[in-house]
């Protein structure tokens, strides 16, 4: 049949996580049950297995099972968080959401820093993979 | 041969549950090609509306695994407020692939869900029924699937579907719709729109397996279709179902 | 609960537009003109024997062009044979391969006996290729004598019988497409075969007799005001059932008020409003059905009724085209939502759009004109058209 013949394209976490995982171990993070290609996605394989990579390509390999073809691109603007957490009242009620933005990052500086910028994206306080505030990872 | 096996029923369990609590990983997606007993699972489909949160993940993964056209959607997310002045106001702006920008609505919202769409697979199915040239099928495991060699493009299926899931692709002049990704599910993988769901909302399983997530879902909680009076008998199943859901 | 508009994401186009509208006018008007026949050679109505013959070569023209339009609105018409190689007993289209052909090898047999004695003669009369082609055609029998003529006799009146219920099942069966499909309120109707049916057998009506009219005028047909007169009365009752399943589906959908009654309302009174009331039930069926009941109430001269049939029968051509637009294309003006709407503007060069309907539309007549041409006998001297009497007929040539 071909309907079963179709390639692919959606890999699955693991995987990413036979390269990735000890860099994002989330298991302790809000975010560990968020697949990665929720949020990240190549439409062209973002890496190959070394055994069927080119011999120009192996040589990257490094002894490891997966040759990096192209850089993940990463959406460091604020809209791939708000995609799911801006308020919306059809949300569920307990999932977290932002109404108000700016206030948002009011609370959110004068707890820890003293200081007001409305401004600031996401990323300034918040990284993705480990989403609770200032938790690892964030300047 | 017994690695595979094992394989791809841990790989199923490996796509429904968190990874933290993860059994046996599979490294290779060509390893899954040569699963034994590929046809001998009955498949359906959750969806918990009381989980969705409108992100639209589903359906951009929807559209990348299957390439559909623009301006059709094989699966779709519409919101529904409802508001204390009794009024319904549902959109589904693309579909939700761009996820749902703040709508003002007259009135308060006192009511408000995000509902998943896609082709509920029917068992009673009436675009197989009407299908002149038999290019719309049944297969084993309970998806409904198109024969694009065999479709002429007359468009019956489409008036055909109380749900709205199929439409004629404007690239190949044939019918089209959601297949359960079915070049995902033989392989022991779940459909795209399931794999990325970041809450969970959309569940895909085997009735045939014990202990499934569908198999308990359907057992123990309340279930509910769309538009049950049709008898169409459709195989994807809705918690949280309201009486407003078109 | 009050719904604001929606429609879902896929019932964006309007997929069966001018072509599917387009058909069922040409098989419609093809089981009528066929019925017209039947009445003569199977239940024996004389009166109706200047237009026996002709009706059938009406029928078969447009059962020839018939397919066309399918054909053009298919995604992939090279694959169209499908339907016949493997068809599904479940479908209604899937059966239409066998029906279409069954009736189209019945209606060419009819042709074939019932002009068998004028195709001998010209046979006779003819030279050169046309004299060949039509000894093929005769398969090269040309045996005239009471006994052949009363075998083609009998094999018309068998021949048509079967075609009876053969014309009924290829005109109904689209309304049984449409009256199916639960999935729309406003199609899923048990009296949509015999709506599509008996307006059908209106347009057929309705045309061949203003082509009797022309052609009775330029002696082609023998002119006989009893026979303009039963064709006006099978007008006026074939209208008067139409009026009535048309009314009683209305009744209907507004009595039950079921779930789908929101949409249906709405459609009618919105949507719809322009080109079902007053366009198809106002003018279209109004007027007509007006003229028809005054034609036979009224004393009138065989003029005045012979033009008021035509103006009813130009009114009817134009209802039965209207009532298709509405079903069809009005069945698709509403989501599935049943909470949204949609607009249809048909453009001009489409691959189904305006031209092309008028172009399909237009084909039968040219197959029509071809195939009297072919079929008929020339009048040898040329008459000067004569008023209708009503003293039986005029000497003019049987096509």
């Amino acid at each position: 049949m071909e309907a079963s013949s179709l390639a692919t394209i959606h890999k699955g976490d693991d995987y990413c996580l036979d390269c990735h995982e000890p860099e994002w171990d989330m298991a302790d993070a809000k975010h560990a049950n968020v697949p990665c290609e929720s949020c990240h996605f190549l439409p062209k394989p973002h890496a190959i297995a070394t055994d069927k990579a080119d011999p120009a390509i192996k040589a990257k390999a490094d002894g490891g099972k997966y040759v990096k073809l192209e850089l993940m691109p990463i959406d460091k603007t604020e809209q791939p968080c708000l995609n799911c957490h801006i308020f919306l009242p059809s949300r569920p009620a307990k999932f977290p959401q932002i109404k108000d933005q700016a206030k948002h990052k009011k609370d959110g500086w004068k707890k820890t820093m003293g200081e007001v910028d409305t401004k600031a994206p996401c990323g300034r306080c918040h990284n993705s993979h480990f989403p609770k505030a200032f938790s690892k990872g964030v300047a | 041969m017994k690695m595979a096996a094992s394989g791809m029923a841990g790989m199923l369990i490996v796509t429904l549950i968190p990874k933290s609590s993860s059994g046996q990983r599979i490294h290779n997606i060509e390893e899954m090609k040569h699963v034994p007993d590929w046809m001998d699972h009955y498949y359906a489909y959750v969806v918990d509306t009381t989980k969705c949160i409108g992100c639209g993940a589903c359906a951009r993964a929807c559209k990348r695994e299957n390439d559909t056209p623009d301006g059709y959607s094989r699966t779709w997310v519409e919101r529904y407020q409802i508001t204390d002045t009794g009024h319904v106001y549902i959109d589904s702006p693309d579909g939700g692939i761009n996820s749902f920008p703040p709508k003002d609505v007259e009135g308060n919202v006192i009511k408000g869900f995000f509902v998943p769409k896609l082709c509920n697979h029917c068992r009673n199915t009436p675009c197989t029924q009407v299908c002149p040239v038999n290019a719309s099928y049944e297969s084993p495991q309970g998806v409904v699937l198109v024969d694009k060699k065999v479709c002429i493009g007359c468009g019956y299926c489409v008036q055909a579907c109380p749900y709205d899931t199929r439409y004629i692709d404007p690239r190949t002049h044939t019918a089209d719709k959601c297949t359960w990704c079915y070049h995902r599910v033989t392989k022991g993988l779940a459909p795209a729109c399931v794999t990325v769901c970041p809450t969970k909302a959309r569940i895909f399983g085997d009735l045939k397996m014990k202990n499934s997530q569908v198999r308990e879902i359907i057992d123990n909680q309340r279930v509910m279709v769309l538009k049950p009076e049709l008898n169409t008998e459709p195989y994807c199943f809705y918690i949280g179902l309201d009486r407003a859901v078109r | 609960m009050i719904y604001t508009e929606f429609s879902f994401p896929n019932d964006s186009h309007i997929i069966w537009s001018l072509m599917i509208v387009t058909y069922p006018y040409i098989s419609g008007i093809m089981a009528g003109a066929f019925g017209i026949s039947a009445l003569y050679f199977v239940f024996g109505i004389e009166s109706l024997k200047p237009v026996s013959r002709f009706s059938l070569l009406v029928s078969f023209s447009f059962l020839l062009c018939a397919t066309l339009p399918l054909l053009n609105h298919l995604g992939h018409p090279e694959r169209a044979l499908n339907v016949v190689i493997v068809p599904n007993h479940r479908s209604a289209i899937g059966g239409f391969g066998y029906i279409y052909s069954l009736f189209l090898v019945i209606l060419a047999m009819i042709i074939w006996f019932a002009y068998r004695e004028d195709m001998i003669r010209a046979a006779e009369a003819a030279s050169g290729l046309k004299k060949r082609i039509l000894t093929i055609l005769l398969l090269w029998n040309q045996n005239l004598n009471d006994d052949t003529r009363q075998v083609d006799r009998q094999m018309v009146f068998i021949l048509t019988a079967i075609g009876i219920p053969s014309m009924a099942v290829l005109s109904g069966y689209v309304g049984f497409l449409f009256g199916s499909l639960k999935s729309n309120p406003w199609w899923s109707t048990p009296l949509m075969p015999f709506v599509f049916f008996v307006s059908g057998i209106i347009s057929g009506l309705a045309l061949v007799l203003l082509l009797y009219l022309y052609l009775g005028w330029y002696g082609y047909l023998e002119k006989s005001y009893i026979c303009l007169r039963m064709l006006c009365s099978l007008l006026w009752f074939s209208t008067a059932m139409y009026i009535v399943l048309e009314g009683v589906e209305l009744l209907y959908f507004y009595y039950e008020s079921s779930d789908a009654w929101f949409v249906i309302s709405t459609l009618l009174f919105t949507k719809l409003k322009y080109s079902f009331f007053v366009l198809q039930l106002g003018i279209g069926l109004g007027v007509a059905f007006v003229l028809l009941s005054a034609m036979f109430t009224l004393k009138l001269e065989e003029t005045s009724f012979a033009k008021m049939g035509a103006v009813a029968a130009v009114y009817l051509l134009f209802e039965v085209w209207m009532m298709r637009w509405n079903i069809v294309v009005g069945g698709q003006l509403f989501s599935k939502s049943y909470v949204g709407f949609r607009e249809f503007h048909p453009q001009w060069l489409e691959k189904e759009g305006i031209l092309m309907a008028i172009i399909f539309t237009l084909l039968p007549f040219l197959v029509l004109f071809a195939v009297t041409r072919f079929l008929s006998v020339r009048p040898t001297t040329e008459e000067a058209p004569e008023q209708i009497t009503s003293s039986g007929s005029q000497a003019g040539e049987n096509i």
